[in-house]
């Protein structure tokens, strides 16, 4: 599929489009040039130096010396390998970590717009691919590029994906954020693949959103309330507790115990309410999950842009993930 | 003592010098034309399938011909002497050199190639800064082949006039100087010999610049 988008392979239909241009109608020098390019086996070229391999494109491209000293210099850094140490060595004389890392130096080296990455990962082994992919997400976002990722590993996908696309016997099943993909699989076949029964595996990729109980901002009752009207409404809505609050802020949780206290008629509910945990709504969702377990807490607020969003039940989000 | 006063007396009254200076000359000059038109061969035999088909089988007709055979051959199309001499030579390289050349570019690893092309090379450059680099080991190894082969028929072209330190040989054997056959002989052995060492530290060189590809 990757060798499409650059032209290795002409497809036998359709079009790929870049930016709504055609590939087709571009010079395929000109756009493989202007597309980075990762593989798995790296193919870094056995008789040029880690310079000259990262080098090959510029020079032929026609990049002035100097500049280009100062671009390799700069890339090799970027990739965490200092320059003085590595631009004469041959990559014979490399580790596969440091191959892979010129090789993703080699396919910046004309500032592509795009990345295509082929497995680039897949031949690591697990504690080397493990630290590459938290380095190269470093390295993304200094990059702010599209990058088409491909990946057998589910797990690479949503650790390094903003979007995963599932492609199933040569079709492009399913498109989304890797938390979508989690939620709501829409076939057997995606959810086979990342085995959504195991949810609990994904704790890393979900954030609190996905986990969390909708509030209805209808439902806070004001701080101010005197505990017997509180308790009144509460009574009268059949509810197991309430959310008390200011304009869609939820500042904590009040159960029908707590609204009991003699003097009803002057206490307020604010003071009655027991405060809870909040979490930003992007919270990774086991980043959240250890929290409220370190603060013995088992529920916890999720905010929002606008307030309070919903409700994180410690019981809820373990019936969701089993 | 005597023995080698008779040599260095052999040596002045045969002008040996002189001929060792008109043999390196053939040499280098058949062994330049040698590696420049057999690597342009070899690249022309690694585009053009039927080009190689078609050149490899004359090369290779050439090189059963026997090398005196060849040598007087010549003499009718290209007179006598030096000129038959050093095409005689040339021709007789050619076939390691470009042999070589071609199996030297196909060998380079496709998923080089292929890397080469995604990240932007055209046919040309990839020629230039992949396939070619990546084949010098095995050319120099048909540049040495043809090292020896060059010394041997230049040695040759003396029985057909061309000079050289083929020619006190030819003198030797026709006058029966047996002390002028193995001083001459020895040393063109050991001319031979110096040029092939020069060519196989040239080789090692080159595969460890350029060899060991995955």
């Amino acid at each position: 599929m990757l060798r499409m988008v650059n032209r290795l392979v002409e497809p036998d239909e359709g079009r790929i489009l870049i930016n709504g241009e055609d590939i087709t109608l571009l010079d395929p020098v000109d756009l493989r040039r202007n597309i980075g390019y990762v593989i798995q086996n790296i193919g870094l070229f056995p008789h040029l130096t880690v310079s000259g391999n990262i080098g090959l494109v510029p020079t032929l491209a026609g990049m002035p010396g100097g500049l280009l000293q100062e671009r390799i210099r700069h890339l090799l850094s970027l990739v965490k390998l200092p320059p003085e140490l590595f631009m004469d060595r041959y990559p014979r004389e490399l580790s596969g970590g440091q191959q892979q890392r010129v090789g993703l130096a080699r396919s910046l080296a004309m500032d592509p717009p795009l990345l295509l990455m082929d497995e680039p990962f897949g031949a690591l082994d697990p504690v080397l691919r493990h630290q590459l992919q938290q380095e190269f997400l470093g390295i993304r976002k200094q990059l702010n590029k599209t990058i088409l990722f491909v990946t057998h590993d589910v797990e690479e996908a949503f650790r390094l994906g903003d979007r995963v696309g599932v492609v199933n016997e040569g079709k492009l099943i399913r498109v989304g954020t890797p938390e979508d993909l989690i939620m709501n699989p829409g076939s057997s076949a995606v959810a086979s693949l990342i085995s959504v029964e195991q949810k609990m595996r994904y704790l890393d990729h979900l954030s609190v959103k996905a986990m969390m109980i909708p509030i209805d901002p209808s439902h806070i009752l004001d701080g101010d309330l005197f505990i017997d009207n509180a308790r009144e409404i509460m009574m009268a809505s059949h509810a197991d507790y309430i959310l008390t609050g200011r304009e869609g802020v939820v500042e904590g949780i009040a159960y029908p115990h707590d609204l009991l206290p003699a003097g009803g008629k002057d206490v307020r509910l604010a003071g009655q309410a027991h405060k809870l945990p909040v979490f930003d709504s992007s919270t990774i969702a086991s980043e959240a999950l250890s929290d409220m377990k370190r603060q013995g807490a088992s529920i916890a607020l999720v905010s929002g842009p606008g307030g309070t969003t919903g409700l994180l039940v410690m019981d809820e989000i373990v019936r969701l993930l089993l | 003592m005597d023995t080698l006063a008779l040599i260095a007396e052999t040596w002045q009254t045969y002008h040996l010098t002189l001929r060792t200076v008109q043999h390196l000359e053939m040499f280098a000059l058949s062994f330049l034309i040698t590696v420049v038109v057999g690597i342009a061969l070899g690249i022309l035999f690694f585009y053009s399938i039927n080009f190689r088909m078609a050149g490899l089988s004359t090369l290779t007709v050439i090189e059963m011909i026997p090398d005196i055979a060849l040598l007087i051959l010549l003499i009718p199309l290209v007179g006598i002497g030096f000129p038959p001499t050093i095409c005689a030579a040339v021709l007789y390289s050619l076939l390691p050199v470009a042999r070589n050349t071609a199996a030297g570019l196909r060998g380079v690893s496709p998923d080089l190639i292929e890397t080469a092309t995604a990240v932007g090379l055209n046919k040309r450059d990839t020629l230039y800064h992949i396939r070619i680099p990546l084949a010098l080991p095995l050319i120099t190894a048909g540049v040495r082949i043809a090292v020896i082969f060059c010394m041997g028929i230049v040695t040759l072209g003396g029985i057909i006039g061309a000079g050289g330190l083929g020619a006190p040989l030819q003198t030797g054997i026709t006058t029966g100087n047996d002390l002028l056959i193995l001083v001459t002989g020895c040393w063109v052995t050991f001319l031979a010999v110096g040029m092939d060492g020069i060519a196989w530290g040239f080789g090692r060189v080159v595969s460890v610049r350029f060899g060991g590809q995955r």
